[in-house]
């Protein structure tokens, strides 16, 4: 819980702030941007994969640009790596008009690489210096980020002039959980991502007393009124509304002339409903880029054997993420449970831990991650409690996964999936195949799935003992979930999360367990992917 | 009820959104004890931008409006405190505190002394026996009402921060012992605006901790004679046991004001009977904002589904709402 002191500086702060935005007037780079938009919406290609899909590295780069004070040359656009991914693409063959005019666009892209400064690091280091002059240091001040992987480029590229000053890059999440207020907060990118139209609450909970936005091509209208939440537009007409300062407009800063041709394609503005569409599909752009660089996904790849799922990918705050299927359940402990831990001393008493399908996690909240996976723990747990006994189930369990995995062998796993729903077996996706050829997992849960099951395997005849067998499984893996999920609760005592939300991160062992680490991070935020890989899921990824 | 010169401990300003609070409180159960007999409940959303705090002051303001508009309670003003003093026999156990011990405990009272400043004293010691000069305490008659309390009073009592120091100056300590529910409300209070001690409002429960962001702000009812019960409870767990036991004890308590969460707003609906008049959405604009926004979605359609209405909030509130407050009222039929 935070002092009354602070809870008074973060009231004041939400009553007075105050909104300047630095305008960015970029007309070639707007130019671009806007016939982009036409282009990726025309009616030819919108409904065309490929050419969504040659589309997405050039979104990604636009994303990248709207929200990033770095400049051009920065690897972190990916903008050499263009025309390799055009190239290695089917579209020369297929789509030769749209090819081409993709190819304007990555021209564009080298001749902004070369320009190299970006706009916004010009307002960005003025301002730091003159803040630095006015204040002595930049300790209240903060630079808010988009994504969380534009945190140690941004800090190295800004220490080549600030070599002594600390200065504080914060995400979202990190910024609205701050428990005290910055004098200036600088933010890069459009207005509304800062809004609850792009689900933000930097405005609705402002920890700052001025918030700088630095934008290229941002209109005089920018929709402040749309931050309240007690609305007309929620249902609440007679409400009062909150504070919503005036914004101040400081001179706009002229763009490089790149003496690029015109665009081929239309360039008329875009309505609000438009520019938030694009912002939310060149984010998704963004992310699915992200999920190729971090080889969770492969460019292009469409059809594989693997079960595709939707995923809920979880940015952590320690620059990991960890994906998880939207269908999964997963053990987290929520933040205002991190919150009361603070008020817990030293007593031992046990944090409260969840479990909700991954849709339900908040940034904030802090995702529990056992290392090693917990379907080997239940293995063991059962293993150590049954003995022999438990190892005769096992073999039994091997038997038929034996020759599961001959079939795999022999015809691959698509056609034994196959196989198996032309007998009924409806349940024989890939990915449930590979469960059940999992020597540490189970199989089908219906007696006549595994019947069928059988009966593909040639053991029809040994049904009922094999069926009991694996009965026996899964009675000892719910009962050795259930212990596990005790030894998970119980390893965890409220006053041990009283740093998680400083730190990000916190490792617990657990007690009777040599060995085994349940591991608790920070979200920072989360968002929705789809047509990933199951078998990418349920794996900590480190952002290289 | 003039709370312009309430304070904190532990600091001299008292802050706009924390008076907000305590306004909206006493607001609330003025507002309830009125509706007794009526068949609408009041629905006040509020979104802020940290809720730490709001639950704890709107419950002090809301329980200095019931203490003060209790007749009974006022009867004598003039109430010297908890201890009759005429009544005082050697060696009788009092609770006070000990500078030597520094902490409050048991005293025995030993004679009353009168020194050559002309003052009547009472002396009172550590032990019931013989024992050191350093372990007896002489308090002047004047201080006697602040610094000495009956046999068994609870220590938070004592303790009492200024701010309920004030709110309760007029009050009569001794009729406020017999009436349970208003101690306990005032302690439980205690502990969780103030942090002053350990305790607050999680508690354990078959070993397991129940903590979370249900605020129930209940009358409650302690059977035991001693005052160690607390005013407010609060659940995190939604599912199954903890909700049902909540609305058990907010039927067997007769609570009036009820404070729900963003996350406590999906799990118990607006339709659903809950037995408070005043329902306060408290959203704290910090948290997720997919949450918020199905909060509002639900307390629209709870409005709607029991043929509820919009109401001006500007003929119902008459304090000043800082401007971080957004503010909404809406009736709900019961």
């Amino acid at each position: 819980m935070i002092t009354l002191d602070k809870q008074t500086e973060l009231y004041n702060a939400a009553e007075n702030w105050k909104l300047i935005i630095h305008p960015v007037m970029f007309k070639d780079l707007s130019l671009k941007y806007r016939s982009f938009y036409k282009l990726r919406n025309d009616e030819r290609y919108s409904e065309d994969e490929d050419a969504q899909e040659a589309f997405q590295p050039i979104s990604n780069i636009f994303s990248k640009i709207n929200n990033s004070p770095l400049p051009y040359s920065n690897e972190l656009f990916e903008i050499e790596d263009l025309g390799s991914k055009l190239l290695g693409s089917s579209l020369q063959n297929t789509h030769n008009e749209l090819y081409k005019i993709l190819l304007d666009y990555c021209d564009f892209f080298l001749l902004l690489q070369d320009h190299d400064t970006n706009p916004l690091l010009t307002i960005l280091e003025q301002e730091l210096t003159n803040l630095i002059t006015e204040e002595g240091n930049l300790s209240n001040t903060a630079l808010l980020i988009k994504r969380s992987y534009l945190k140690d480029v941004l800090l190295e590229e800004l220490k080549r002039t600030f070599k002594e000053d600390d200065i504080n890059i914060l995400t979202h999440s990190e910024l609205v959980n701050s428990r005290t207020a910055f004098n200036h907060v600088f933010s890069f990118g459009p207005f509304y991502d800062l809004t609850p139209l792009r689900e933000s609450r930097v405005l609705l909970s402002p920890k700052f007393s001025k918030i700088h936005v630095l934008s290229n091509n941002i209109s005089n209208n920018i929709g402040l009124q749309k931050v309240s939440l007690l609305s007309e537009a929620s249902g609440f007409p007679l409400a009062q509304t909150l504070f919503l300062p005036e914004p101040e407009f400081n001179e706009s800063l002229e763009g490089p002339e790149l003496r690029v041709p015109s665009p081929v394609e239309p360039t008329e503005d875009l309505t609000e409903e438009e520019v938030i569409a694009d912002l939310i599909a060149l984010e998704k752009a963004e992310t699915e880029e992200y999920l190729i660089n971090e080889g969770i996904k492969k460019r292009g790849e469409r059809n594989t054997e693997d079960f595709l799922v939707s995923a809920v990918i979880l940015h952590l705050n320690d620059q990991c993420s960890y994906l998880v299927p939207d269908e999964n359940e997963v053990k987290y402990i929520e933040s205002d449970e991190l919150d009361a831990s603070k008020g817990f001393g030293k007593s031992d008493v046990l944090a409260t831990i969840s479990k909700s399908k991954p849709e339900n996690i908040s940034s904030g909240d802090a995702i529990l991650i056992f290392e090693g996976g917990e379907g080997t723990y239940t293995s063991k747990l059962s293993r150590k409690r049954l003995g022999n006994k438990y190892d005769s189930i096992v073999d039994s369990l091997s038997l038929w996964k034996d020759k599961l995995n001959e079939k795999i062998q022999a015809h691959g796993l698509p056609q034994v999936s196959n196989d198996l729903i032309a007998l009924e077996l409806n349940h024989a996706q890939p990915h449930n195949i590979r469960y059940w050829s999992d020597y540490e997992l189970g199989g089908p849960g219906e007696r006549q799935d595994f019947g069928k099951l059988l009966n593909y395997l040639g053991l029809q005849h040994k049904l009922p003992e094999l069926l009991k067998d694996l009965v026996s499984w899964r009675r000892e893996h719910q009962k050795s979930g259930r212990e596990l999920s005790r030894k998970i609760t119980s390893s965890i005592k409220s006053h041990d999360l009283i740093n998680l939300k400083e730190e990000g991160k916190a490792s617990f062992e657990m007690q009777d367990y040599d060995g085994a680490n349940v591991t608790a991070h920070l979200i920072n935020s989360c968002e929705i992917v789809h047509r990933i890989p199951l078998s990418s899921t349920k794996k900590l990824i480190k952002k290289h | 009820m003039d709370f312009k010169n309430f304070k904190f401990k532990t600091s001299d300003i008292f802050p706009e959104w924390a008076l907000f609070f305590l306004e909206l409180g006493y607001f609330s159960s003025s507002f309830a004890a009125n509706q007794s007999s009526s068949k609408e409940k009041l629905s006040i959303t509020l979104t802020v931008p940290g809720a730490e705090y709001a639950s704890a002051l709107i419950a002090i303001g809301a329980n200095i409006e019931a203490i003060n508009s209790d007749d009974l309670l006022r009867k004598d003003s003039s109430s010297s405190g908890l201890l009759n003093l005429n009544s005082l026999s050697y060696n009788d156990e009092v609770m006070m505190r000990f500078d030597r011990l520094d902490k409050t405990t048991k005293g025995y009272y030993k004679r009353r002394l009168k020194k050559d400043d002309d003052i009547r004293y009472f002396q009172f010691s550590e032990s019931r026996k013989a024992t050191e000069d350093n372990r007896f305490k002489e308090v002047p008659e004047r201080d006697v009402s602040k610094l000495v309390f009956p046999k068994g009073t609870s220590i938070d009592l004592i303790d009492l921060p200024p701010l309920l120091r004030i709110c309760c100056k007029d009050i009569n300590y001794e009729l406020m012992l017999e009436k349970k529910e208003c101690i306990t409300t005032l302690l439980g209070i205690k502990s969780h605006a103030f942090e002053e001690s350990q305790e607050n409002l999680f508690y354990t429960e078959n070993d397991l901790l129940v903590g979370g962001h249900f605020n129930d702000i209940a009358r409650f009812q302690n059977e035991n004679k001693l005052a160690t019960g607390y005013y407010s409870r609060i659940f995190s767990d939604f599912k199954g046991a903890s909700i049902t036991k909540s609305l058990i004890a907010m039927n067997e308590n007769k609570s009036r004001i009820l404070i729900l969460t963003s996350k406590s707003i999906n799990t118990l609906s607006l339709g659903e009977i809950t037995g408070e008049k005043v329902r306060i959405n408290l959203l704290d604009r910090s948290k997720n904002i997919i949450s918020l926004g199905d909060s509002l979605a639900k307390i629209n359609q709870g409005v709607a589904a029991t043929g509820g209405q919009n109401l001006n909030f500007k003929d119902y509130i008459n304090f000043p709402i800082p401007n971080s407050i957004e503010i909404a009222l809406q009736t709900v039929r019961t």
